[in-house]
């Protein structure tokens, strides 16, 4: 009878295990560039019976908008929440997407160093880390065209030839944005008004303008400081040069997290763990082009020689911007119009 | 068998349809005669139950049927279009009204050969002449054997010849049914043609109704005598009545006239027809104006001391002044216009 | 009454409760009513910019959409060549085209790395990209001429074939030379035709939505997309209530005009000659063949998009670098789900068909019944009350259709795809009022009367003899309707849910993701499905279709 019972119980688990999926969220980089099917594969093959879905129609903020629009007006949506930057985790937190994190079931936190990590890891853990930078085509843009400061980018000749994105919905464009605020205080909007003009377009995300400078749409964008070793892993030349202006870049840490509506918190914990594991870790540089989070995972000779690591990182405190991004923002906004 | 009584029909400000009361005898064929306008589609539509009367009543058999709706009247009525089904063939249009079950192949079949169209069963509308249509449109109203049958202007679409062909076919068949029927026309000649009684309306009023030749001789009113063929009005007054005759005093010449509705010292209207009017010997001589040959005979316009006058003859007259008699006449009082329903 | 009473209940709940949320959340704050969100809403620099670009690309694109439409408008009235009935049935295309596809169309097409400056840099040796118009105000101006100028032409087109020649010749008799009989006595006679189509196209232009966001970036936004990022990027819900009041206040006001205007258009007069239309090629006149100079760029204008689009799907080189190749249509019939849809393609593809098969059935009900409704009841005050949704945007539609099926009542009913549906049947069912509505008038109303003397009821008589009669028009106006559906975003990204994802949508997510190649074959699919529609439009009767829009 007892046995009847177990038997009976475990088909009922593997069934209900048969039918389970995760949603994950994460912006389209991470999918079409990032290690999302590598996890993809490990996790399936870690639990069998349950399907990964990776759902990411767009860059980081955008995603992270249509998380809260779902949960606000109450549709179904992800259970995990993977690609935040740190400059969007104070929103994230102010609508209550994350439900607070079981640090013990993280096995692989233990290996990511505390300056990567906030919050004392209750709602968020990260998963990479790298700096925003401008980059430039060097196959497209004459040597004496190259800015060399952030106030470079309004010189004439350089009309029509940027791409950057929209800080509203894409976290390279946000990190730019505070960036920029950092370098010139109160006077950034009088920079932002001039900038505007001088541009080619602000795209919605990081994909959009990166596939131009690719495409050869443009030839200078926001992206980020590794961008020189995809170049030369990718076409054997360093087509993309990084710059720092004045030897800055903006920090930008990625982190994820467990929707608060989930039920599958087990499984949802199993994932992030696995993230962190060095298997998966290992696999960010060269398809991420971050760096990863994990102090144990091995990083390409190649990459670690071409990422170009800023001397003078840019950071904002998440309480500044916390306080201030909304009215930062419509101030941007505004600018817009002009 | 049907009775109008007192019914009303106003469309916004303009009466169509006033006070208007008739009844109609079983296996009846009654024309309701009248200019354009003057309601009596109206009260073919109001009898059908297309439009309900404002006031009155519809009785069928003694049955007051005013407030049914249109499908339960067991009326039939061809329309002055015919509105045949584009989309259904010959067939399909008279069986339209015909219930489920029951041999209604040998029923299309019977009617068909009825109005004389046997074999254009699959023919569509469009594909038939004007007076085949008229023929399926009558077809299709008999096919359910109406209590009635109302028929709107159904042959003012075809050409003269034919309209003149199919009246007289259209009364056989009516008659040979038994139909109680009441048929709308303008035409007068097709209404004292066709039709056991006539009625004359104007502006929303049955201002008479009578057998075409009792309508044509004896109208009751103005309008009546000169609606129904050509007629001469002279004003004048009675100077005495004796039985059914009456003494009309016209233009200082007194004429004996029939009394009708006329009482002594009454003003009233001479009236007599053109071929009444006798030419040769007589007390009264008028100027010709004109004249008109039309064939077998002559139409002359004439003035008689100051009076137009409108007289025919077989031979057009030598010199411009002729004498005549009157052969009849008759005293018609002039319609009174605080009773009529003009409205605009 | 009980006619009215369906289409009016329908409405109630579909189209006013929703609306209502909009006023509610727009308008209301703790305590009571307040306006404050507003006048705090057109202070903001940014809704300003917002308001003040969207009547300025309007402006610029209705300029721009009359000098492309209007010659040919004349081409087609005065010149005959080959292809003028192919040429003429095309300025439908328009109507039915979905904005997602010309904006693709334009970013291949006129690109700094499109077909056309790839051709003219290897054509003339220039290193830079000679066209930059994409990206510009003028790339959004550009592809709303290419909308609307067909629009303009079909007017012109119109009004002019109205006239009679016969006034030209008697000016021309009275000594007016070719030049003056033309401004003195032709034009004058196509102005008010011209006022409706600008009217139109401005509206039109005000309301666009795929377009610039699509070609826009985040600087060039109309108020349309800013609403749309109000309420499904920045997630302000009464910000994006307060915004969407002030775009219906101006939709309402710029439909009012519009339709008010509609009366300047004089009805087709009885005319005993058409037109007379001269040879466009004949050797005794070269002065004609400088047509060339508006064919050539019109030509290129209006085909270099579409032929962009559908080259694209078939050459742009599969991984491996095949080309041509099939694969992009492999993508885009997939039944794997695309994170980059968050659905699978195929699964996109079937949403849509199901949504506007629904949407279709559903307008020509609700068509047929507000039709019904004023046949019987014949008053103004309830024409605007059942037309309603012709003054309100998709997307304002689309916002209150979000909010409404978050509370009871609507919130009780299986949500999914049905927002969805409700929206496009609201937007579509006016095409069926203005197509079947004309037809039912025109139809003899004896015929139904005959019915019901011969035995029929109300309900028999309507479907037996009325509904047959009507149906060459109502399958036109389902088959537009049904494509309407098919290509319509905004209220579809306004309402994109999780599992509910359509054709336009899944290319405007491969456009972002740069995934040309599948969003190249997903349009190129669904610009077939639209172009069957057109044809059958073109063949079963624009004669009373063709001026139905509005």
């Amino acid at each position: 009878m007892k046995r009847l019972l177990v038997l009976v119980g475990a088909a009922f688990l593997a069934l209900y295990a048969w039918g389970t999926e995760l949603v994950v969220y994460t912006y389209d980089s991470f999918v079409s560039w990032g290690p999302a099917l590598a996890i993809k594969e490990a996790f399936e093959r870690a639990h069998p019976g349950v399907k990964l879905v990776w759902i990411a129609p767009g860059d980081s903020s955008e995603m992270l908008a249509r998380l809260i629009a779902e949960l606000e007006l109450g549709l179904p949506t992800a259970d995990v929440f993977v690609g935040l930057a740190d400059v969007e985790v104070p929103r994230a937190l102010a609508r209550n997407v994350f439900r607070p994190l079981d640090p013990g079931r993280l096995q692989n936190l233990r290996d990511v160093p505390p300056e990567l990590r906030i919050g004392g890891d209750r709602f968020v853990v990260p998963y990479d880390h790298g700096y925003v930078t401008l980059v430039y085509d060097a196959r497209a843009l004459p040597e004496e065209l190259v800015p060399r400061t952030l106030t470079d980018l309004l010189r004439p000749e350089l009309k029509g030839k940027i791409v950057l994105q929209d800080p509203r919905t894409s976290s390279p464009g946000l990190s730019f944005f505070l960036w920029t605020i950092v370098r010139y205080g109160e006077g950034w909007p009088a920079f932002w008004e001039k900038l505007l003009r001088n541009v080619l377009t602000v795209t919605r995300g990081w994909s959009e303008s990166f596939d131009m400078l690719e495409a050869g749409e443009a030839p200078i964008g926001v992206s980020y400081a590794t961008d020189e070793a995809y170049a030369q892993i990718t076409y054997g030349e360093r087509r993309f040069r990084v710059l720092t202006p004045e030897g800055e870049g903006f920090r930008q840490v990625e982190y994820m997290g467990i929707v608060r509506t989930t039920t599958k918190v087990e499984l949802a914990h199993a994932l992030l763990d696995l993230i962190l594991s060095p298997e998966i870790q290992e696999l960010i540089p060269t398809s991420q082009w971050m760096f990863p989070a994990n102090a144990r995972a091995r990083v390409p000779e190649e990459f670690a020689r071409y990422a170009v690591i800023p001397a003078r990182p840019v950071t904002l405190d998440p309480e500044t911007i916390a306080q201030n991004l909304s009215g930062w923002l419509r101030t941007w906004q505004g600018l817009l119009g002009r | 068998m049907l009775e109008l009584a007192g019914l009303w029909k106003r469309f916004g400000d303009v009466t169509a349809v006033a006070d208007f009361s008739l009844a109609v005898g079983r296996g009846e064929l009654l024309a309701l005669l009248g200019p354009s306008g003057c309601g009596k589609t109206t009260v073919l539509r109001i009898v059908a139950g297309l439009e309900s009367p404002d006031a009155g009543r519809v009785l069928l058999e003694g049955q007051d049927v005013t407030a049914w709706p249109p499908e339960k009247r067991g009326i039939g009525l061809v329309f002055q279009n015919y509105a045949l089904f584009p989309h259904l063939s010959v067939a399909g249009n008279v069986a339209y009204g015909l219930r489920t079950g029951g041999d209604r192949r040998g029923r299309v079949r019977e009617l068909l050969e009825l109005v004389g169209l046997s074999g254009y069963e699959r023919r569509r509308p469009h594909q038939l002449s004007a007076g085949q249509q008229q023929r399926v449109a009558l077809a299709r109203a008999l096919a359910r054997e109406p209590r009635v049958l109302l028929l709107d202007e159904p042959l003012s679409a075809l050409d003269a010849a034919l309209r003149k062909e199919l009246r007289g076919e259209l009364r056989r068949l009516l008659k040979k049914l038994g139909m109680t029927a009441i048929y709308v026309t303008h035409d007068q000649e097709e209404a004292l043609a066709l039709a056991d009684r006539v009625g004359v309306m104007r502006e929303g009023r049955l201002e008479g109704v009578d057998t075409p030749e009792g309508l044509y001789r004896r109208p009751r009113t103005p309008f009546v005598a000169s609606f129904l063929g050509r007629a001469n009005l002279w004003p004048g007054w009675v100077v005495g009545v004796d039985g059914d005759r009456a003494l009309v005093e016209v233009a200082g010449v007194r004429i004996p006239a029939e009394r009708g509705e006329a009482e002594a010292g009454d003003e009233v209207l001479l009236f007599f027809r053109p071929e009444w009017v006798e030419v040769g010997e007589g007390p009264l001589a008028a100027e010709v104006e004109g004249a008109e040959y039309l064939g077998d005979r002559w139409e002359l316009r004439a003035r008689c001391s100051g009076l137009p006058l409108v007289l025919v003859t077989p031979k057009r007259p030598d010199g411009s002044r002729v004498s005549f008699a009157l052969a009849t006449a008759r005293a018609v009082r002039p319609g009174d216009p605080a009773s009529s329903p003009r409205s605009r | 009454m009980a006619w009215a009473a369906l289409p009016i209940l329908f409405l109630a709940f579909a189209l006013f409760l929703p609306l209502g949320e909009v006023f509610r959340l727009g308008l209301r704050a703790e305590g009571g009513w307040t306006a404050d969100r507003l006048r705090e809403l057109l202070a903001d620099p940014y809704v300003r910019g917002l308001l003040r670009f969207t009547f300025e690309q309007a402006l610029l694109s209705t300029a721009l959409s009359l000098v492309l439409g209007f010659p040919l408008g004349w081409l087609l009235t005065r010149y005959r060549f080959p292809g003028r009935e192919a040429l003429r049935a095309a300025t439908l295309v328009p109507f039915v085209l979905p904005p997602i596809t010309v904006a693709l169309g334009f970013i291949l097409f006129f690109g700094h790395a499109g077909y056309l400056n790839g051709f003219l840099q290897g054509l003339l040796g220039l290193s830079e990209p000679p066209v930059r118009v994409l990206y510009t105000l003028w790339g959004i101006v550009l592809a709303h001429a290419f909308y609307n100028a067909p629009v303009v032409a079909r007017f012109v087109h119109a009004s002019w074939e109205a006239q009679d020649p016969s006034q030209v010749e008697a000016a021309r008799v009275l000594g007016a030379g070719r030049l003056r009989a033309f401004l003195t006595v032709t034009l004058p006679g196509l102005v008010p035709g011209l006022l409706s189509a600008c009217a139109l196209v401005f509206l039109l232009c005000t309301l666009s939505f795929a377009i610039p966001l699509a070609l826009g970036g985040a600087q060039y936004a109309t108020i349309e997309v800013g609403v749309y990022h109000r309420a499904r990027v920045e997630v302000d819900l009464p910000g994006a209530a307060a915004l969407a009041l002030v775009v219906l206040a101006f939709s309402l006001l710029l439909t009012y005009l519009y339709l008010r205007g509609g009366g300047l258009v004089q009805a087709r007069t009885a005319r005993e000659r058409e037109q007379p239309a001269v040879p466009l090629l004949d050797r005794k006149r070269p002065g004609r063949l400088l047509w060339v100079l508006y064919l050539l760029p019109a030509a290129l204008l209006f085909l270099g998009p579409i032929g962009a689009v559908v080259a694209d799907s078939f050459l742009r080189p599969a991984p491996g670098g095949r080309s041509p190749t099939l694969h992009w249509y492999g993508i885009a019939l997939s039944a794997d789900p695309t994170p980059f849809l968050g659905a699978s393609p195929l699964g996109s593809i079937l949403t849509s068909l199901g949504v506007a098969l629904a949407a279709a059935g559903g307008a020509l009900a609700l068509g047929l019944a507000v039709v019904a409704a004023l046949r019987r009841l014949r008053s103004r005050a309830l024409e605007t009350l059942l037309m309603a949704p012709l003054g309100v945007s998709s997307v304002v539609l689309g916002l209150a259709l979000l909010l409404a099926f978050r509370r009871p009542p609507l919130s009780l009913l299986p949500s999914g795809p049905l927002p969805l549906a409700v929206a496009h049947v609201l937007l579509t069912y006016p095409f069926v009022v203005r197509a079947v509505g004309p037809l039912w008038e025109s139809l003899d109303p004896h015929l139904a009367e005959a019915a019901r003397t011969l035995g029929a009821s109300r309900l028999r008589a309507f479907l037996t003899v009325e509904l047959p009669l009507l149906r060459p028009g109502l399958l036109l106006a389902g088959a537009l309707a049904f494509s309407l559906s098919l290509g319509e975003m905004t209220a579809a990204a306004m309402l994109a849910r999780p599992g509910v994802n359509t054709i336009p949508l899944a290319i405007y997510q491969f456009l972002s993701a740069r995934r040309f190649g599948a969003a190249s074959a997903m349009a190129t699919l669904l610009m077939a499905a639209t172009a069957v529609v057109v044809w059958a439009w073109d063949r079963a009767g624009s004669r009373w279709l063709g001026r139905t829009r509005a």
